[in-house]
């Protein structure tokens, strides 16, 4: 039970990505991280099957994301844009049952995504009178709704971003539940306080190519992560269980 | 102010009830005398122009749906994206190939031509609305569709300008909008067919239309088969906007506005608007037809694409107001 990428290789106009290769176990939570331009989101793209690969394949448990069909791919991956799209004149929870569209009905499963994400009591809320960070709080929830049995993977792209710190706390713990129910979380993120509290492993990425990858404390290396962006860092231990690396102002 | 819920479906039904009952009872003869009350001479010619108005509304708001959905943009309808142009202009140039040689274009076969030209019509905007930085900007979109438009609207003028004075006159009236009193029963039908089919995909597949809503990516994750989808809209509004041109010729603005009178009222949940649409559609026609009747103009009738494109004009700047000030994303 594994997530393995394998020589993926991303061309989009001038930018090329990989060969990426990198296996991650079952119930990891890995952050990809790299300078703006280095490809995180292409990888994460690639690792949920939504973006189309020149080369190589993602193989969740054996089988390759790219070769899903659409509902098989609906049921064992779940994704979480940067920016989600403000859908118009509807509301919170008819967003979040979106979630549902290829997967049995189940009105728990929506109950319980919007607790987890304390969107629950806006659930009758219209999504255009939300702020960012409640509209991506719905984007998780949504994303959370896809839980089920043969859920293997989930791709968030900067989920803290519009957060604040007690939210971004809180999605730290809820990605790591999901992850010990044998889920594969990849997060794409700057945020390395949020990614010191909930990630196992970690991928460096600069101008797409894979430059560091394994598990989180022994990449987040400060040296690797000052040569990568060009500033000093430095660890910060009391943050949370692990040492966080931090840029040096 | 939104209405959302009961009250809205009241308000498009008693809308639409409305419309109809007026359009019965009045109508303004060829001559442009106004006729009030019921009358069993023109009972046939007052029905027929309810029922085309009821089917090309629908089917114009039904398609001016599916358009905003699929390209998640509010300005987007048949008529600004060029589609009815589109089949304005494919109609005339059959028309006027027909009549060099000696032949009358069937009805019947004003759909189908008309489809083509909208088809392509839609594809031409797409592909110069969309650039590979920003995707299919809303703005963008809208100037390319206009540019569409123009193109075909005068290759339509060209074709009406080919015909000798005696012919063009049917076409050049059809190119102003008119509601047929007395339309083919053929096209009329397959107008309603095609009405009712789209209707009942879309009602069928309406979570698929509003996980649209969500982004590419946040809806292929969620398992909408993107391509598949986007390719059954262009063809099924293409189509509607086709049936609706052929019935009553290019109409302003119907597709544009009654969608979102629809949503305003109904909220956004495609398992609302479809039907919500349809019904908002039917009943803006019809009202716009009422509107054209009491009218009076020197010499004869107004126009009704007069009327759609003096009272959607506003409506889509409001529109556009409303975009700039980012209430729509």
């Amino acid at each position: 039970m594994s997530v393995r990428l394998q020589a993926i290789e991303v061309g989009i106009g001038a930018f090329r990505l990989g060969p990426v290769d990198v296996e991650v176990p079952a119930g990891s939570v890995t952050a990809l991280v790299g300078p703006n331009g280095s490809g995180k989101t292409t990888l994460l793209r690639a690792v949920a099957g939504l973006q189309r690969v020149s080369g190589g394949t993602v193989a969740v448990d054996g089988t390759s994301v790219h070769g899903m069909r659409h509902a098989e791919r609906a049921a064992r991956v779940a994704f979480v844009a940067q920016r989600p799209a403000v859908p118009a004149a509807m509301r919170v929870r008819e967003v979040v049952q979106l979630g549902r569209l290829r997967l049995v009905s189940d009105g728990d499963a929506v109950q319980r995504a919007m607790q987890a994400t304390g969107v629950d009591s806006m659930q009758h809320a219209w999504m255009e009178h939300l702020s960012e960070g409640q509209r991506h709080r719905v984007a998780v929830a949504r994303a959370l709704a896809q839980r089920n049995p043969a859920l293997r993977m989930l791709a968030v792209d900067e989920p803290t971003a519009s957060l604040d710190p007690a939210w971004a706390a809180s999605l730290a713990r809820l990605l790591r539940a999901l992850a010990e129910e044998g889920v594969s979380v990849f997060v794409a993120t700057h945020d390395f306080a949020f990614a010191a509290a909930c990630c196992t492993h970690a991928v460096l990425l600069d101008g797409g190519r894979v430059v560091g990858a394994g598990e989180f404390a022994a990449v987040m290396q400060p040296e690797a992560l000052a040569g990568m962006f060009g500033v000093p860092f430095a660890r910060v231990q009391g943050v949370c269980q692990q040492p966080v690396t931090l840029p040096v102002w | 102010m939104m209405l959302r819920g009961r009250v809205g479906w009241a308000v498009l039904c008693v809308a639409l009830a409305a419309g109809v009952c007026a359009r019965l009872m009045i109508s303004r003869g060829l001559d442009g005398v106004l006729a009030f009350g019921w009358s069993t001479d023109a009972a046939a010619w007052r029905i027929g122009a309810v029922a085309s108005a009821v089917v090309a509304g629908a089917a114009l708001s039904l398609s001016g749906l599916l358009l905003q959905g699929m390209l998640r943009n509010p300005l987007a309808s048949p008529f600004v994206l060029g589609l009815s142009g589109g089949a304005q202009a494919a109609v005339a140039i059959a028309f006027v190939l027909s009549w060099k040689v000696g032949a009358v274009l069937p009805s019947t076969m004003q759909i189908p031509v008309g489809w083509l030209g909208a088809v392509t019509a839609l594809l031409l905007c797409v592909a110069f609305g969309h650039s590979r930085e920003r995707g299919l900007d809303p703005i963008s979109l809208v100037l390319s569709g206009v540019v569409v438009a123009a193109m075909a609207g005068s290759v339509a003028a060209l074709c009406e300008w080919m015909l000798p004075p005696g012919e063009r006159m049917g076409l050049a009236a059809w190119s102003l909008g008119r509601i047929p009193e007395a339309p083919d029963r053929g096209p009329l039908w397959v107008c309603v067919a095609m009405l009712i089919g789209t209707m009942a995909l879309f009602q069928w597949k309406s979570s698929t239309l509003d996980a649209l809503q969500l982004g590419d990516d946040e809806a292929r994750s969620v398992g909408v088969h993107l391509s598949a989808t986007r390719w059954s809209i262009v063809l099924l509004a293409s189509a509607l906007a086709a049936g609706a041109t052929s019935l009553c010729g290019p109409l302003a603005f119907v597709g544009l506005v009654a969608p979102h009178m629809a949503r305003s009222m109904l909220g956004g949940s495609h398992r609302r608007t479809v039907l919500g649409s349809v019904i908002a559609g039917a009943a803006l026609l019809v009202l716009a037809d009422v509107a054209r009747s009491l009218i009076p103009v020197e010499g004869g009738r107004l126009p009704i694409g007069v009327v759609c494109a003096l009272a959607g004009g506003p409506a889509f700047l409001l529109l556009l107001r409303r975009g700039a000030a980012g209430v729509w994303r």
